[in-house]
């Protein structure tokens, strides 16, 4: 903090004497370290289960599965009876973790326990070609444990295992390169599954049940269900134009509510989309006609117009949110 | 010579210092606000996703204009045209630039940072693209004039990143111009230069510290970086060996090795220890980066154990490190702890959930028990998605 600028605000009386103290004070009080040291025990966690499983993965002949899995079941079991012991128990609020080790413990249990689950169902096919139970008794254990211990990063790997429990990936880098979007299934899955968690979201925050999970249920819904339906435009050529109508729909309840509740990064990301999907309308109309100059030209201009357009756009509601204040 | 004015640079300043306190609860809500009131700031700096949104569109606006441009004249076939046309180009970014920033005021907003980016991109592949042989110190030097203007008048952190690299590399290759010998001493020179622009910038953050601090503290981030490369074994070798064809195989040595050698196992640990001493946060975790690629310097030439064993290692140090650091440090010591001294806001446990989503990410419906142990380590990279 620089000294110089407080004396100033304390000469022109917008601090007081003892404010000014407290900002001396400041200097000599103790860095906080405590995000350095996180991140650094985040990553050994991150070196040793990698470096665990490889050579557990080397070694498999050695070891023999049934060793394997009984070490996992002991750490898994030991994990999950740290956090209970721990636990402050269950609650509708927000619960603060009792100590730095809480949320790594469970976490490393809850993926020791993907982990045991993935093992037994690969060597010993013990659910069969039923695939769903595989994804869908962890599921459940990790959406139990995400409410029961309060951890959103085990909530959002349960929202990624309800997710390919019906049948897609979701994670952030891997939700367009690792899903075939040429397949109605998947389409239709991905309306249905981001609709849900969008709707889930506004459910919790209703009723105060965990309203602080409600961000990670929409961030997550509100992609998958942007997507598809962005998926639906393009596959179904022959009446992309209902679809852009259901979509810009939608999208204007979410620009709604963004604004409703100043959330810039909701109302960045509902925009956007709608611009993709106005843009492909925009294309395909004009395009419709052959690939003359004037249709080209007018592409091109509706491109720099738009992108202005929507540049003003931003900065007008930008205002607006700023205006009431919204910190997320 | 900046386009702001600057009283409103002073007042962003002063903004952002009574943001802190206020953090740090050295003031109350009532004389934040009334800072606000007697310090109003009209620059135009929007939300951090709004940013981005307007950057994005911006680059849109701008390849489009290019596309327009190029259709009309319609005769830009050959290189000469092309360039032309990318110079053209450069300056309506530049022009668009100072009509919006004296307009509207926009700092830091988006729109601003694309565009200068883009004066920058126009103006090296109109010289690349050009049929005059350039070569990279023309190039160079370009780049780092331009880049240093636009971080002057327009008070820009990233044009002066640009532009000190552009330093870096135009002095390095004037340098090895002078013959034998300065091949031979370039590592040292450029360490020197290193030192010698961190200090500087230094003093310059000690002097007068509001209107350019945050261009000033980047430049000391990356003076360190260069200084480690400088001295770095992997780095000095592969060089060599590229732009001198130098004969040596990956076994041979270079002329000086083991000097070398000892700069790149003693700069990151020094700095932690440096930034420990002096409380600069900035030193040390350069430090802690740095003896990342310390470890896989070493490993390229050197392996003394399976990577899983090291990664083993590795990780048991780490946890243990850090697990005691925060014991010990629970009540402070040395001026250090380990408490979190504000509560972070809400936003940063969003954000580790996403990490932890695609980091930890799998699916046992379709893999084997190859991905064994969780964390395939690989990803990480949800920053662009929160």
């Amino acid at each position: 903090m620089d000294l110089s600028v407080f004396k100033e605000l304390l000469i022109g009386q917008l601090i007081s004497e003892e404010e000014f103290k407290n900002i001396e004070l400041q200097k000599e009080k103790p860095l906080s370290v405590h995000w350095d040291l996180r991140t650094l025990l985040y990553l050994g966690i991150v070196l040793l289960t990698t470096a665990l499983g490889i050579i557990i993965y080397k070694n498999i002949d050695t070891i023999g599965h049934q060793a394997i899995l009984i070490i996992i079941a002991i750490a898994c079991i030991t994990c999950f009876g740290y956090c209970i012991k721990n636990s402050k128990g269950y609650s509708n609020r927000k619960i603060d973790s009792p100590n730095i080790w809480f949320d790594y413990v469970l976490l490393t249990g809850c993926l020791l326990l993907l982990t045991f689950v993935g093992y037994i169902q690969f060597e010993y096919n013990v659910f069969g070609n039923r695939w769903g139970l595989a994804t869908f008794i962890p599921m459940i254990i990790l959406f139990i444990a995400a409410y029961y211990f309060d951890h959103l990063g085990v909530l959002s790997l349960a929202i990624i295992n309800l997710a390919a429990w019906a049948g897609i990936s979701v994670t952030p880098l891997r939700i367009l390169k690792e899903n075939d979007f040429n397949d109605t299934n998947i389409i239709y899955t991905g309306l249905i599954l981001g609709a849900m968690l969008v709707a889930i979201s506004f459910v919790i925050q209703l009723r105060n049940i965990k309203a602080h999970f409600a961000f990670t249920y929409k961030n997550f819904g509100a992609h998958i269900l942007f997507i598809s339906l962005l998926a639906c435009m393009f596959y179904f050529e022959n009446i992309y134009l209902v679809w852009f109508i259901v979509l810009a729909g939608v999208n204007f309840l979410f620009f709604k509510n963004a604004v409703k509740e100043s959330s810039f990064y909701f109302l960045v990301i509902t925009l956007l989309y709608t611009y993709i999907a106005l843009s492909y309308v925009v294309v395909q109309l004009v395009l419709i006609s052959g690939f003359d100059m004037l249709p080209i030209y007018f592409v091109i201009i509706y491109f720099i117009v738009s992108g202005i357009a929507l540049i003003r756009f931003f900065i007008h509601y930008n205002k607006i949110l700023k205006r009431n204040a919204g910190l997320q | 010579m900046q386009a702001y004015n600057k009283s409103d640079l002073y007042n962003k300043y002063v903004q952002e210092q009574a943001a802190e306190c206020l953090q740090t609860t050295c003031i109350t809500n009532e004389s934040y606000n009334k800072i606000l009131q007697a310090h109003p700031c009209k620059l135009y700096t929007p939300n951090y996703f709004i940013k981005i949104a307007l950057g994005l569109l911006t680059i849109v606006a701008i390849l489009f204009s290019g596309l327009l441009l190029w259709l009309l004249s319609s005769s830009a076939i050959n290189s000469a045209a092309i360039a032309t046309l990318l110079i053209v180009l450069a300056i309506i970014c530049y022009i668009t630039l100072e009509l919006l920033v004296k307009g509207k005021r926009y700092y830091n907003a988006g729109v601003d940072n694309v565009l200068m980016i883009m004066v920058i991109v126009f103006i090296v592949s109109a010289l690349l693209a050009s049929d005059f042989e350039t070569s990279w110190i023309v190039i160079s030097s370009v780049t780092m004039v331009i880049s240093l203007w636009l971080s002057i008048r327009f008070i820009d952190a990233f044009m002066a990143m640009v532009s000190y690299c552009c330093f870096f590399i135009f002095l390095f290759l004037v340098y090895l111009k002078a013959g034998d010998i300065a091949k031979a001493t370039a590592p040292l020179i450029m360490m020197a230069v290193s030192a010698l622009v961190y200090f500087v910038m230094k003093k310059f953050i000690e002097n007068k510290p509001f209107v350019y601090q945050h261009c000033f503290k980047t430049i000391t981030l990356l003076t360190l970086v260069t200084f480690y490369a400088s001295g770095n074994y992997f780095i000095v070798k592969e060089v060599s060996d590229q732009m001198f064809h130098f004969q040596v195989g990956s076994n041979d040595h270079i002329p000086f090795g083991w000097l070398f050698w000892i700069f790149t196992l003693t700069i990151p640990p020094a700095y932690i220890i440096y930034g420990i001493i002096k409380k600069d946060f900035l030193v040390m975790r350069t430090g802690l980066g740095l003896i990342t690629a310390t470890v896989f310097t070493v490993r390229y030439y050197y392996t003394f154990l399976s990577a899983e064993i090291e990664m083993l290692i590795a990780g048991v140090i780490l946890i243990w490190v850090s697990y005691a650091l925060i014991k010990y440090l629970k009540t402070p010591k040395y001026g250090f702890t380990s408490e979190e001294l504000y509560p972070s806001k809400k936003q940063s446990l969003n954000v580790e959930a996403l990490i932890i989503a695609e980091t930890f990410n799998k699916q046992p419906a379709i893999e084997g028990p190859g991905l064994f142990g969780g964390g395939s380590g690989g990803g990480g990279g949800a920053t662009g998605e929160y």
